[in-house]
């Protein structure tokens, strides 16, 4: 039928050559390759924690990405933690979980309506949308805000939250000035719920794969801020220490980032789907209840539904702050002592797209001598590239700009985390 | 005077990235006190907040084109669209020039938006800014210094 090689390429990704970029060449009938790449600054920091005191790690590892710092920082803190043979707990442990949900509801606001949306609404980005519908963007901007002040209310008015520390935070809020935050709060989780109910009326392309849904382990609770085990969707069942016993990180040719593998089986998945399908007994009543109205099962294998789950995890993080608030006091002590020690430590958080995972080992000093960075989008990496595979060979009969749009979308999914990088502008100036 | 923003954006671990940001610090140093002044590696979208109620927002950031490093770009955001390869689409970040344009669209650019790109030519992790963009640092801090004194004489 088709006898051209037919070539699918975007540098879209790209702001700097070699920053990022997909490639899906077809011969025929055949996939004859496929290749993302994304870059990751996760390498250089490594090095770059190798030599410095314990304790730097979580401001040093918060700024490797603008958009999802409490996710390194908390697990470099966990990790530190462990090192040292401290314990936070109580309302430390509170704190640390709700600016984390302050994180998600920015990132997920983000990506459901400015980045993903578009996709799906046949728009080229959210800026045709807000000349259309000005008052959806800024309904997503509002959700998005409150994100941002959560964070800023436990984190600092900085931009990477400077508050949170090995042993807990330099400095706790009050709970008035956490309740100031309740009335958008209780806004943004009717906003959430809204927002499960249209993205459930979105078309969706008819693909499904058979995924091994992997995410940690939180103590009863929806994963958000500190694992201790790590499971999957295949019977995997492992404590965070021997993470690299069945994750095999390998370097590829076409990619500057290190790409997670599970030893056993190949590719598999981290970020909401994993998370829901694995953990959707311990979403909230009001999360549980907009998926069973919108008759979402209980396990999506549609990647491009994410935009569902993700919007079910708003709402569960909406009302996981409104909790927490709730029964929150004040901490006697803003932190735990902790003495520098010699050893290794492990740490793991579900950022918005997925596990995240840290390893460390430390000196008697106190500094950092070896340091591991396993970042979601490494993770799922293989299997990005997979549903592309699959995807293009099922809907290979698509004309080249639906086809190449569709593979972006696919991509989009997984939100993945490119540009934890630059954002300096590409500046074409034309002169006549 | 709260009705003026400058801001600097950039990443501090990527070599000429950074720019905008050293620029923003030596603003803080420069400028009168009533003037805010941000430095800030945050999801650009935010800074749609941060320039809320402002009638002037001046934002200094890193560019990549054909220019020599060290050559300082000057767009009047009211008179000119970012150029188009900003917009690109991309599959987790937005962009200063997306938020700019999601600005216009939402009418929410204040009435004076003035863009200023130093060129780069290195933004390899971990190091400093090279010599040609460090050298333009003092041209670029001295421009918006002007332009915001003048701004306080008019509304004075």
């Amino acid at each position: 039928m088709h006898d051209a090689t037919r070539t699918i390429k975007t540098a879209y990704l790209a702001r700097v050559e070699g920053e990022g970029g997909m490639l899906v060449r077809v011969k025929g009938d055949e996939i004859e390759e496929v290749k993302l790449n994304i870059f990751e600054p996760p390498r250089f920091f490594e090095a770059f924690l190798r030599g410095r005191y314990f304790t730097e790690a979580p401001d040093i590892t918060a700024r490797i990405c603008g958009i999802c710092p409490i996710a390194y920082q908390s697990a470099s803190t966990q990790a530190m933690e462990e090192i040292v043979g401290v314990e936070v707990g109580g309302q430390l442990r509170a704190l640390r979980r709700m600016i984390y949900c302050g994180e998600w509801i920015e990132s997920h606001s983000l990506h459901v309506y400015m980045l993903h949306a578009p996709d799906f609404l046949g728009y080229p980005s959210v800026i045709e949308i807000a000349k259309d519908h000005p008052e959806v963007v800024e309904q997503a901007l509002r959700m998005k805000k409150i994100g941002n002040e959560v964070m800023q209310v436990i984190g600092g008015r900085e931009v990477h939250p400077i508050n949170v520390k090995v042993g807990g935070f330099y400095k706790t809020p009050t709970k008035a000035e956490l309740e100031t935050l309740v009335p958008e709060l209780e806004w943004g989780l009717q906003a959430s719920l809204d927002t499960v109910r249209w993205a459930a009326t979105l078309d969706f392309p008819d693909f499904e794969q058979d995924y091994e849904f992997v995410a940690m382990v939180e103590d009863g609770l929806y994963p958000i801020d500190r694992g201790d085990r790590i499971i999957s969707s295949k019977g995997l069942d492992i404590p965070i220490s021997a993470f690299y016993d069945h994750v095999a990180e390998e370097h590829v040719e076409h990619a500057n980032a290190l790409q997670g593998r599970l030893k056993e089986r190949g590719a598999y998945m981290v970020g909401p789907l994993a998370r829901y399908a694995l953990w959707h007994n311990l979403l909230c009543d009001k999360a549980k209840a907009v998926a069973e109205e919108i008759g979402l099962p209980k396990v999506v294998n549609n990647p491009f539904k994410s935009i569902i789950v993700r919007s079910i995890e708003l709402v569960e993080v909406f009302n996981e702050l409104l909790r927490l608030i709730g029964e929150y006091e004040q901490p006697a002590e803003p932190s735990l002592d902790c003495p520098p020690r010699a050893g290794t430590g492990h740490g793991v958080s579900e950022a918005p797209r997925g596990t995240i995972y840290h390893r460390y080992m430390t000196d008697n000093a106190g500094l950092i001598t070896d340091a591991k960075i396993v970042p979601p989008t490494a993770q799922n990496q293989p299997q990005i590239e997979d549903d592309l595979k699959q995807f293009v060979g099922k809907f290979m009969d698509l004309d080249h700009e639906e086809l190449t749009l569709r593979c972006e979308q696919a991509i989009r999914n997984y939100d993945p985390c490119i540009s934890c990088a630059t954002h300096f502008l590409t500046l074409e100036i034309e002169r006549t | 005077m709260s009705d003026i923003l400058v801001v600097g954006t950039g990443n501090s671990w990527r070599g000429d990235d950074s720019v905008g940001l050293e620029a923003a610090n030596a603003l803080r140093a420069r400028l009168p006190e009533e003037v805010r002044v941000l430095a800030t590696e945050a999801e650009q979208s935010s800074l749609l907040d941060e320039w809320e109620g402002c009638d002037t927002v001046l934002i200094v950031d890193a560019v990549h084109s054909d220019a020599a490093a060290g050559t300082i770009h000057r767009v009047d955001l009211n008179a000119e669209t970012v150029p188009h390869a900003v917009l690109q689409g991309s599959t987790h970040h937005f962009s200063l020039g997306d938020t700019i344009e999601l600005a216009r669209a939402l009418k929410r650019l204040p009435a004076k938006a003035l863009f200023l790109g130093i060129e780069g030519e290195s933004f390899n992790p971990g190091e400093p800014l090279s010599p040609a963009v460090a050298a333009a640092v003092p041209a670029i801090v001295e421009e918006i210094a002007r332009e915001v004194e003048a701004l306080l004489q008019e509304s004075s």
